[in-house]
């Protein structure tokens, strides 16, 4: 499971002075529950992701993974997450086969164990034909699979993924989608951020929005349209960011 | 920990070598690059001296009625080609400018007849130091008036019944006592610093950009930065990536260079039959000692700036004036008179060239071989020390 507690992060800005990203945010994600992390581009999304997966260090608060905490043990923790963001390229003269192996490396197997599971991944995700393929002449579906097939190949507790049906066609993005339901039902703690509401609330558990850095509101799908008197999930997300425009 | 480290390092490698921009800079360019140099250099030369050695220089002779025979002699040589004689020595020096003739040679009035009665008078010879076929010119007409003068003499002498061979009552000989290696080794000691300075740096500047700033291009340092590897061990792989490159572009440079020197010394002419290059154990070691911490050093430095590059050309805009910067030390091993002292010994690059330089020569001084080399290996860490820090640094690694 997932604990974040009064997590801040402050960056120092030459020209813009002092920034809060991420303001004192609190949540919890169970296990075999999904998540949604809504917020406009520029909200903090990105920086609290940032801030689990332990590449930015936080100013003040902690959150843990798995009952790991993240400013202390963050090594141990990383380990058990598996992390997937825009920004988590694939190494272009790599096949696809060897960036799924090379992770299963680094995260402790040994050689036999990660060529066994990359197997596996490979037949999860169908990419038999294209798995001596080199990532940069991979279609861009193909590239989101490996990338998915290499946030999965240490089978993490955790799972953090920004945008992972972004520019893709229906039926990867579907397969995408199957695949989180699936993680889920395996007892996983899984955080799924997107701009795609009507994704967040056919898929999601409970949705958290974002906003200036803050968290806004909390709550099933459900409990978000009862709380702003909407029917639409876009309604429902726009209502609350408007109503909260003044936060900071 | 290490098991980590060689992973990184070995995915590193592979990574790199498929790329070709790496083989041409870490493998073809150390190659070639100076056997081209070397043929392209002295071929050019070689070319240019025959030419000119061969080509009939046009000139110019003023008042040639006043020096008959001397005039004779100048138009019966093979060497010049006597174009004007009725031409004013403004005319002659504008026409020398102009490249029309390479040489002008004024004869003063009343030549002969001052001869004649044993009174000094000069020629003067009107040429342009600024080109070299000029100075050709210079040099046959020069011989042809000296060769002159020498008749005249002899025949003055003989007129007085004095033996020519007085005047030169001994000769000078000179015998040149270094050894054929000794020679090859001052030619090695020239070139080598040279080559271990920059082909270091060359080496790893690649690598070190590739592996730093085009990780954050390509957007794959995020992926790096969740998987559960510390950041040192990271960096650590990174650096013994870029150290490979560096010494293995360096090492075939070397190699590359001494090949060229055994095999083309014919393409250095007279000077190559006075050469031969032996490498000896020793020098391998010598080279060794001082090759490895240099890489280390440039290896570390260049990772650590080329990190703080958000991409590729932002890297290569940073490190190219660095190859200046770092060249400047290397010639100043090579000032006449710089020899290798406990100060010197401290100084970066500096006493890396001094001190192959002179190993090469024959002088090694192991305390000095030692100083240098913890010193250099002390820069490197600490240049390795920075690009830890660095890897720790969100503002680096996150740069926007």
């Amino acid at each position: 499971m997932i604990t974040v507690k009064n997590l801040t992060k402050v960056f120092e800005d030459k020209k813009r002075g002092r920034i809060v990203a991420v303001d004192n945010i609190s949540f919890e994600v169970n296990r075999g529950e999904i998540f949604g992390l809504l917020g406009l581009n520029g909200a903090g999304k990105t920086t609290t992701l940032r801030l689990l997966a332990t590449i930015l260090k936080p100013t003040s608060g902690t959150a843990s993974l798995d009952g790991l905490d993240v400013v202390k043990s963050p090594e141990k923790a990383k380990a058990k997450l598996g992390f997937l963001t825009g920004a988590t390229g694939l190494y272009a003269r790599l096949q696809a086969r060897e960036m799924i192996r090379y992770f299963g490396l680094l995260y402790g197997m040994s050689e036999a164990d990660a060529d066994k599971r990359t197997d596996e991944l490979i037949a999860i995700f169908n990419l038999k034909d294209f798995a001596a393929v080199k990532c940069d002449k991979l279609s861009s579906g193909n590239k989101q699979k490996v990338s998915i097939a290499r946030t999965m190949v240490h089978d993490p507790e955790v799972i953090i993924l920004d945008e992972p049906t972004v520019g893709l066609d229906v039926i990867t993005s579907r397969a995408v989608v199957n695949f989180v339901n699936d993680e889920k039902k395996r007892g996983k703690a899984i955080i799924f951020s997107t701009h795609v509401m009507h994704e967040a609330e056919k898929l999601c558990d409970r949705i958290g929005i974002i906003h200036y850095g803050k968290i806004i509101a909390v709550g099933t799908p459900d409990e978000l349209k009862t709380i702003t008197r909407c029917n639409d999930m876009d309604d429902v997300f726009v209502k609350l960011v408007e109503d909260n425009g003044n936060v900071s | 920990m290490f098991r980590n480290i060689k992973i990184i390092y070995r995915k590193e490698l592979v990574d790199v070598i498929r790329d070709r921009r790496t083989i041409i800079s870490m493998i073809v360019v150390p190659i070639l690059i100076f056997p081209l140099l070397t043929i392209g250099f002295s071929g050019v030369m070689a070319n240019l001296m025959q030419k000119s050695a061969a080509e009939k220089h046009k000139i110019a002779v003023i008042n040639k009625d006043d020096a008959p025979d001397l005039y004779a002699l100048i138009d019966s040589s093979s060497k010049v080609e006597i174009v004007s004689t009725d031409i004013s020595v403004d005319s002659a020096k504008q026409a020398i400018l102009d490249k029309l003739i390479r040489a002008a040679i004024i004869i003063p009035d009343d030549f002969s007849k001052k001869l004649a009665n044993g009174e000094t008078t000069s020629v003067q010879i009107l040429y342009d130091a600024s080109e070299t076929k000029s100075d050709f010119a210079l040099e046959k007409v020069k011989d042809l008036v000296t060769g002159y003068k020498l008749g005249i003499l002899n025949s003055l002498l003989a007129d007085r019944g004095v033996d020519p061979s007085l005047l030169e009552p001994f000769s000078v000989a000179e015998t040149n006592v270094a050894s054929k290696e000794k020679m090859g080794g001052l030619i090695l000691s020239i070139f080598l610093p040279y080559i271990i300075i920059l082909l270091s740096m060359l080496g790893a500047m690649y690598t070190a950009i590739d592996l730093t700033a085009g990780e954050k291009e390509r957007g794959t340092l995020e992926t790096i930065l969740v998987s559960p590897v510390p950041r040192w061990q990271l960096a650590t792989g990174k650096f013994l990536t870029i150290l490979t490159t560096s010494v293995v572009s360096t090492s075939l440079a070397i190699i590359s260079m001494s090949a060229t020197m055994l095999y083309g010394m014919q393409s250095f002419g007279r000077m190559g039959e006075d050469m031969a290059i032996n490498i000896t154990p020793l020098m391998i070691l010598i080279i060794l000692l001082m090759m490895i911490p240099t890489a280390c050093l440039f290896s570390a430095l260049l990772m650590s700036i080329a990190i703080f590059a958000k991409s590729y050309k932002e890297a290569q805009s940073y490190l190219s004036p660095l190859m200046t910067i770092v060249i400047l030390p290397a010639l100043v091993a090579f000032l006449p008179g710089v020899e290798l002292d406990l100060k010197l010994a401290f100084i970066p690059i500096v006493n890396i060239c001094l001190c192959i330089k002179e190993s090469l020569m024959g002088h090694i001084n192991w305390i000095y071989v030692a100083i240098i080399f913890i010193t250099t290996f002390i820069y490197a860490s600490f240049a390795i020390f920075v690009t830890h820090r660095m890897f720790q640094k969100e503002s680096v690694l996150f740069r926007s």
